[in-house]
C-alpha cells in the first residue's frame, strides 16, 4: 500500500529527524494525515448538515413570508372592499328609508286594489241577481236603490282611483328595483381589469344610493354632459363619486339649518372627463387644507367618517387611474371638488388588447 | 265627519294612505299635504282633528311640525309615521306626538289606529274622558300632593 515518493521521504525525514525508519515515520506520517483527513471530513460534514438545516429552514421562512405576502394582498383587498361597503353602511338609514317610502305605497296600493275588487265584484253580484230578476219578472230596482248600491261599493271613487294605485305601486317597484341595482353596482367587488363604462350612468346610481343623505340637507343640481365610455375600474370611480356626494351633503349638513345646494357636473375635456361636486357648505378651513387626502385625517365625529373618505379617493383617481384630483374653497360659500379621468386607460393590458 | 289631515313629502305615500283610509269614508274626511308649510296653511284654512305625518321631510320636518301643531292646535291628534331607527330621534319624537307609526305602517294597523282615535276623540266629544282625566288628576294630587 505504501508507494514511494521521494518528496514525502524527505518531508517525513524531516518533520522525524530521523527518530524513526523512514516507513515506519511514514505510517505514522500518513496515519496522522488520515486521521486529519477523517477529522475534517467530520467537521465538513456537520458544516454540511448545518448548512442543510439552514437552507431548510431558509426555505420555509420563505414559504411563510410568501404566505403572509399573499394573506397581505388577500387582506388588502377586503380591507378595500369593507372601507367600499363602510361607505354604503353609513348610508345604511338614509337607504332604508329610500326603501321605506315606496315599500309604503306599494303595499297600501296593492292593499286598496285588493279590497276595493272585493267590493266591485259585490256590486256585479248585484247587478247579476238584478239582472236575473228582470229577465225573470221584469221588475227593476229604483234609481235610489241603484245610487245606494254604487256608493256601497264606492264605486266612482274606485275607478278613478284603481289606474292611479297600480300605476303608484308599479312606480314604486321600479324605484326600489333602481335603487337595489344601484347597491349592488356598488357591494359587488371590482374586476381586476379595467373596463369601458358610462360615467354619466355610475353618477345617476350613486346620486341615488345617497339620495335620501342629500335631499335631507341640499337640492341637487345635476348637470350632465354626453360622454364617451371610459376605461375604468368602475366599482372604484363609483366609490370616488360617493365619497364626494356624502362630503358635500355633510358640508352643507354642517352649515347650518338652511338647505343648501349640491351640483354633480359632467363635460368632455382634452383627452379625458371631468366630474364636478360642489356644495354651498362652510367650506374648508385654510389650516387643514393640506392634510384632507392624508389616510385617517377627518374632523367628522366617530361612526361619521374614519378619514378614509378622500385618501381612498385620490389613490383611486391618481394612482390607479392616472387622472387627477384637486378643490376649491372658500370659508362660508362652498368647496368643489374636480375629479379627471383620462379617456385611454392606463392600464397596459388594456390599451394592448385595444390595439 | 272628522277631519285627518295626512302629510309626507312623497305624494305617492300620501295618496295611498288615502286610498286605504277611503274604507273608513264614513267617519274621515282626509285631506293631503305635501310638506309642513301646506300642512300649516292646511289647518290655518281648517284645523283637522288628526294629523299625521311623516318625520324625514325636507325643509321642516315631522318633529318640528309637530311641535309647531301641539302649540297652535293642542286639540289635534299628533301621529308620526317614521322609517327611521335611531333610539334618540325616537325619543325626540315621543315627546311631540301622540302615537309613532313605523314606516313601512301596514293598512290594517293604520285603519285600526284611527279607529281607536275615533273612539276616544267621541269620549273626549261626550265629556266622558275629560271627567275621568280630571278626576284621575285629581286623584293624583290627592295621593301626591304637589309642592305648591
Amino acid at each position: 500500500m505504501l508507494t514511494r515518493h521521494s518528496l514525502l521521504d524527505r518531508q517525513v525525514r524531516k518533520a522525524f529527524a530521523r527518530g524513526l525508519p523512514a516507513d515506519a515515520a511514514r505510517k505514522v506520517f500518513l496515519g496522522l494525515v488520515n486521521d486529519a483527513y477523517h477529522e475534517q471530513d467530520a467537521d465538513r460534514r456537520l458544516l454540511e448538515q448545518s448548512l442543510d438545516v439552514v437552507s431548510e429552514e431558509l426555505t420555509q421562512r420563505n414559504q411563510e413570508l410568501l404566505k403572509q405576502l399573499r394573506e397581505r394582498e388577500r387582506m388588502e383587498i377586503e380591507l378595500n372592499h369593507a372601507l367600499k361597503l363602510e361607505a354604503v353602511g353609513q348610508l345604511a338609514s338614509g337607504i332604508a328609508h329610500e326603501i321605506n317610502t315606496p315599500i309604503q305605497y306599494i303595499g297600501d296600493s296593492v292593499a286598496y286594489v285588493h279590497d276595493t275588487l272585493g267590493d266591485v265584484r259585490t256590486l256585479l253580484d248585484w247587478y247579476q241577481r238584478v239582472l236575473q230578476k228582470a229577465l225573470a219578472d221584469g221588475t227593476l230596482p229604483t234609481s235610489s236603490e241603484l245610487l245606494a248600491a254604487e256608493e256601497r261599493a264606492d264605486i266612482t271613487y274606485a275607478m278613478e282611483q284603481i289606474p292611479l294605485a297600480t300605476e303608484r305601486a308599479l312606480d314604486g317597484v321600479h324605484r326600489v328595483a333602481t335603487l337595489v341595482q344601484a347597491m349592488k353596482e356598488f357591494a359587488h367587488p371590482d374586476a381586476s381589469e379595467m373596463a369601458l363604462a358610462d360615467i354619466n350612468a355610475a353618477l345617476r346610481s350613486t346620486m341615488l344610493v345617497a339620495g335620501n343623505e342629500i335631499r335631507r340637507v341640499a337640492e341637487l343640481v345635476i348637470e350632465l354632459d354626453a360622454l364617451p365610455e371610459v376605461s375604468c375600474h368602475i366599482g372604484e370611480i363609483n366609490q370616488v363619486f360617493l365619497n364626494l356626494l356624502v362630503n358635500a351633503a355633510h358640508a352643507v349638513g354642517d352649515a347650518g339649518s338652511q338647505r343648501g345646494c349640491i351640483t354633480v357636473r359632467s363635460r368632455v375635456i382634452p383627452d379625458g372627463v371631468e366630474i364636478s361636486v360642489a356644495d354651498t357648505g362652510r367650506g374648508i378651513p385654510a389650516g387643514i387644507r393640506s392634510r384632507i387626502f392624508e389616510p385617517f385625517f377627518t374632523t367628522k365625529d366617530v361612526g361619521r367618517g374614519t378619514g378614509q373618505g378622500l385618501a381612498i379617493a385620490l389613490s383611486i383617481v391618481r394612482d390607479k387611474h392616472a387622472g387627477s384630483i384637486h378643490f376649491q374653497t372658500e370659508e362660508g360659500v362652498g368647496t368643489i371638488f374636480v375629479v379627471r379621468l383620462p379617456l385611454k386607460s392606463i392600464s397596459m393590458r388594456s390599451e394592448a388588447t385595444a390595439a | 265627519m272628522k277631519q285627518l289631515l295626512l302629510v309626507d313629502d312623497d305624494v305617492h305615500v300620501v295618496q295611498a294612505l288615502g286610498n286605504i283610509l277611503r274604507r273608513r269614508r264614513d267617519s274621515w274626511e282626509v285631506r293631503l299635504a305635501c310638506d309642513a308649510n301646506e300642512a300649516i296653511r292646511e289647518m290655518e284654512a281648517h284645523p283637522a282633528d288628526v294629523i299625521i305625518s311623516d318625520f324625514q321631510m325636507p325643509g321642516i320636518d315631522g318633529c318640528e311640525l309637530m311641535t309647531r301643531i301641539e302649540r297652535d292646535w293642542p286639540s289635534t291628534v299628533r301621529i308620526m309615521l317614521t322609517g327611521d331607527t335611531d333610539e334618540a330621534v325616537h325619543r325626540r319624537l315621543v315627546s311631540v306626538t301622540h302615537a309613532l307609526l313605523s314606516k313601512p305602517v301596514s293598512s290594517k294597523l293604520l285603519v285600526e289606529t284611527m279607529d281607536r282615535v275615533n273612539v276616544v276623540l267621541e269620549y273626549f266629544a261626550s265629556g266622558r274622558l275629560r271627567t275621568a282625566a280630571k278626576s284621575s288628576e285629581a286623584m293624583a294630587n290627592i295621593a301626591n300632593p304637589s309642592p305648591k
